[in-house]
C-alpha cells in the first residue's frame, strides 16, 4: 500500500493539505491511550468485572510487500508490522462504546525514499484528529490511528452512533456509489476493516429488513459535511433502499437493490450528484453499479460487477486514486469499470481467488491472485499479488508488479 | 470466509433436516428418533470439529431456529470470524460483517452448495430427501451398542429420490430412541461412512447425544465431529428475532 501511495505522487499531493497542528496529541487520543492504560493496570480486584464489561480482540500481521518493475531490474522492498487492538465496552443493554486502535510499523524502500510520508501518515482525513506518528527516520516510521471510537445507544427499534464509526449504506462489492459516508478502496486489501467516519448517524428499524436511517458527517466546513438519509425495505426477496442529502458541494438522491434472480444474488447502485452552487444552471452526473453473484455446485463462488462513473475526473496519480477511499461520485480511475471476481476453497485450510478489474474506456487491467492458508486455527498465510497493466499506469508506476506476502495472528 | 459459510450451512441444513421430519408418516421408531432432535423453535450452541490426519480445525457458533423458515447463526471462534452473523427467512440470506458494519445479502446458491472440509456431504443433509418419507424399512432385529439396547433398522431410498446410497444402517436405543449409530454403503455394498452419536446426556430436559461424529471409511483419520454444549427445543422465540437489527447484536 505504501509503495503505491509513492509510486503514484500521492505523498506531495497529500502535503498540500497537512495541518500543523497534526502534531499536537489531541484529547480524545489521550482519552484512548487512558482507558488502554486502565485495561492493562487496572486492579486485580476489580478485573472480572472488567472482563466482563470489556471484550478485546485483535491481530498482529506482517506483511512483505515486493515491487518489481516490468523489465524485472527494479526491485523495491517495503514491510508492515501491524497490531490492531478492538475493545468493546458494555456499560449497559443500551449503552456501549467501541474503541479501535490500529498502529502500523514500515519499514523499507517507501520510508526511506519518500519525504513527507511522515506528514501523509500524520494528517487523519476525519474532523478529530486521532493520528500520530511516533517514529520517523532513516528507513522506519512508527503511526497509529484510532479509527473506531464511538458511543452506542441501544433502545428497542432505536439505535444512536456518535463518533468515529463506518456507516455503510453499500450493496455492490468494489463501488458504492449509495455509500455517501464510507467508501472504500478495494486494492487496499490490508485494511480489511476500513476507514471510519466522525459522525452521528441514526437508525429507526421499521421490521425485519426495513429502516429509516440518518446520518451527520461531521466537518468544519458545509463543504466537507454529509447529511443524508435513507429508507430500507425489502419487498418479494428484494432489498431496497432509496436515500437523499448533501454531500459535500453537491445533492445526491439514488437508490439501490439486493435479490435475487432464481438463485443468483443481482444487486445495484445509482446516486445522482448536482452541484449545490448555481443549481438550476448546473448540470450534475451519476454513477452506477449492478453485481451479480452466484456459488456454483463445485462451491466456486463468483462474482461480477460493472460501473458507470459519471463524475470521472481524470488525475495524475492512478495508483494513489485506487488505494485510497474514493469519492461517491467519482468512484474509479475511468468512466467505467468491471470487476470479475472468482474464490474456491481448495480444502478447509487454503482458499484460493483471482479478480480482474477493469475499464472499457481506458488501456488499464488489473489482476489480483490470491492464495490463502491456515496454518493453525488463528494463524493464516496470504500471497497476493497485484500486477497493473496498461498505458494508465505504464507511465505512472515504475513498479507494477506487486507481490505481497502476510501472515497474520488473530486473538 | 467461504470456509465458515460452508460450515454455517451444513448446520442450517442439520436444522432443516430435523425439521422436515414434521408431521409425516414414516415408521414410528424412526420417527420417535427425529423427534427428539426437533421442535418447534430451537437454540444450540454449536461446534464443529474437522479432524484430518495432520490437522484439526474447529469452528463454534450459536444458533437460533424457528420453524423451517427463521434461522440466526453467530460465530464465536475462531476469533477471526467471531462475531461473523447469518440470518435466513425463507430463501433469503444475509450476512453480517461486523468488522466493516456492513450486511451483505447473500445468493440462495449458496444454500445448495456441497461444502468441503466437512464429512458431511450434500446427500447427507439435502432438504428433499427426508429420513421419514424418501426411505423404506427393514427391521433387522435387535444389538446393543456399549450400554445401550438399539433397534438395528435397515432403510432403503425409495425409487426417484435423489439418494446417493445404496443404504443405511440405523441404530436406535430402545429406552429413549436415540439415534447412536448410522452406516451408509455405497452401491456396491461397501459401507463407506459411519455417523456416531456418545455423550449421552441429557441437556435443558432432553436426552440427546451430544457428540456426533461423522467418519468416512476410505480416508483414514478424516472426521467430522460436532458437539452440542447447549440445545434447547420449543424455546419461547418471536418471529421479529430473526431481523437484521438482531442480528447485529447476537451475543
Amino acid at each position: 500500500m505504501m509503495t503505491e501511495a509513492v509510486n503514484s505522487g500521492l505523498i506531495p499531493l497529500a502535503d498540500k493539505n497537512y495541518r500543523t497542528q497534526a502534531f499536537s496529541i489531541s484529547s480524545k487520543f489521550s482519552c484512548l491511550f487512558v482507558l488502554v492504560v486502565m485495561l492493562c493496570f487496572f486492579p486485580k480486584t476489580t478485573t472480572a468485572q472488567l472482563k466482563e464489561m470489556v471484550e478485546v480482540s485483535g491481530y498482529v500481521k506482517e506483511l512483505g510487500q515486493l515491487s518489481v518493475d516490468n523489465g524485472f531490474k527494479m526491485f523495491h522492498y517495503d514491510n508492515i508490522l501491524h497490531h490492531r487492538f478492538e475493545t468493546e465496552w458494555t456499560f449497559s443493554d443500551k449503552v456501549e462504546l467501541n474503541a479501535d486502535l490500529r498502529s502500523r510499523l514500515l519499514n523499507g524502500y517507501s520510508v526511506q525514499n519518500s519525504p513527507g510520508l511522515g506528514l501523509f501518515y500524520e494528517q487523519d482525513p476525519n474532523f478529530a484528529d486521532l493520528s500520530r506518528v511516533w517514529i520517523d527516520e532513516g528507513n522506519s516510521l512508527l503511526h497509529s490511528q484510532i479509527d473506531r471510537l464511538h458511543l452506542s445507544y441501544f433502545n428497542g427499534p432505536l439505535e444512536v452512533y456518535a463518533g468515529r464509526h463506518r456507516i455503510n449504506w453499500g450493496k455492490t462489492l468494489a463501488w458504492n456509489p449509495n455509500d455517501l459516508f464510507n467508501n472504500y478502496a478495494f486494492l487496499d486489501f490490508d485494511y480489511e476493516e476500513r476507514p471510519g467516519v466522525d459522525a452521528i448517524s441514526a437508525i429507526y428499524n421499521l421490521d425485519f429488513a426495513s429502516s429509516v436511517e440518518a446520518g451527520i458527517k461531521v466537518a468544519g466546513s458545509f463543504e466537507e459535511m454529509v447529511i443524508a438519509g435513507m429508507y430500507r425495505t425489502n419487498w418479494n426477496s428484494y432489498d431496497f433502499q432509496l436515500l437523499g442529502g448533501h454531500y459535500l458541494d453537491k445533492v445526491a438522491a439514488g437508490f439501490g437493490w439486493a435479490g435475487y434472480m432464481k438463485d443468483a444474488g443481482f444487486k445495484g447502485e445509482l446516486t445522482y450528484f448536482h452541484p449545490e452552487e448555481n443549481f438550476f444552471n448546473s448540470s450534475g452526473n451519476f454513477s452506477s453499479t449492478i453485481g451479480f453473484d452466484y456459488m456454483f455446485k463445485n462451491s466456486v463462488y463468483a462474482q461480477a460487477e460493472l460501473l458507470y462513473n459519471g463524475g470521472y475526473q481524470q488525475q495524475a496519480n492512478p495508483l494513489g486514486s485506487l488505494t485510497q477511499p474514493p469519492s461517491a461520485d467519482n468512484l474509479f480511475i475511468a468512466k467505467t469499470g468491471y470487476l470479475l471476481n472468482a474464490s474456491v476453497p481448495l480444502s478447509p485450510l487454503t482458499g484460493i481467488s483471482t479478480s480482474i478489474m477493469g475499464s472499457f474506456t481506458r488501456s488499464m487491467v488489473i489482476f489480483i491472485p490470491q492464495v490463502s492458508y491456515s496454518l493453525s486455527e488463528d494463524i493464516d498465510l496470504l500471497i497476493l499479488s497485484q500486477l497493473l497493466k496498461g498505458t494508465v499506469f505504464r507511465d505512472n508506476v515504475p513498479t507494477p508488479n506487486i507481490l505481497f506476502a502476510r501472515l497474520r495472528w488473530s486473538y | 470466509m467461504c470456509r465458515i459459510n460452508q460450515l454455517v450451512m451444513v448446520v442450517l441444513f442439520m436444522a432443516v433436516c430435523a425439521a422436515s421430519v414434521y408431521g409425516q408418516e414414516p415408521s414410528e421408531i424412526i420417527q420417535k428418533s427425529y423427534k427428539n432432535m426437533e421442535g418447534n423453535s430451537s437454540r444450540a450452541e454449536i461446534t464443529m470439529k474437522i479432524v484430518r490426519p495432520s490437522w484439526e480445525r474447529s469452528v463454534s457458533m450459536k444458533s437460533w431456529s424457528k420453524g423451517e423458515d427463521f434461522s440466526m447463526i453467530l460465530i464465536t471462534a475462531p476469533a477471526r470470524d467471531k462475531g461473523t452473523a447469518f440470518l435466513m427467512r425463507g430463501n433469503e440470506i444475509w450476512n453480517w460483517l461486523p468488522d466493516v458494519n456492513r450486511t451483505i445479502k447473500m445468493p440462495p446458491s449458496m444454500m445448495s452448495q456441497s461444502w468441503m472440509g466437512s464429512d458431511f456431504s450434500n446427500d447427507d443433509l439435502v432438504r428433499e430427501s427426508s429420513i421419514v418419507t424418501d426411505y423404506t424399512y427393514k427391521m433387522l432385529g435387535d444389538t446393543t451398542l456399549g450400554d445401550y439396547n438399539c433397534y438395528r433398522i435397515e432403510m432403503h431410498p425409495k425409487p426417484d429420490t435423489p439418494i446417493v446410497w445404496d443404504k443405511v444402517i440405523t441404530y436406535i436405543t430402545k429406552k429413549n430412541y436415540l439415534q447412536l449409530r448410522a452406516e451408509f454403503f455405497d452401491e456396491d455394498g461397501i459401507m463407506v461412512r459411519t455417523m456416531e452419536g456418545s455423550d449421552v446426556k441429557e441437556i435443558n430436559g432432553r436426552l440427546i447425544p451430544a457428540r456426533m461424529e461423522m467418519t468416512p471409511l476410505e480416508e483414514e483419520g478424516n472426521k467430522t465431529v460436532i458437539i452440542y454444549k447447549d440445545i434447547a427445543f420449543n424455546i419461547d422465540i418471536s418471529d421479529r428475532f430473526f431481523s437484521i437489527q438482531n442480528m447485529k447484536r447476537l451475543e
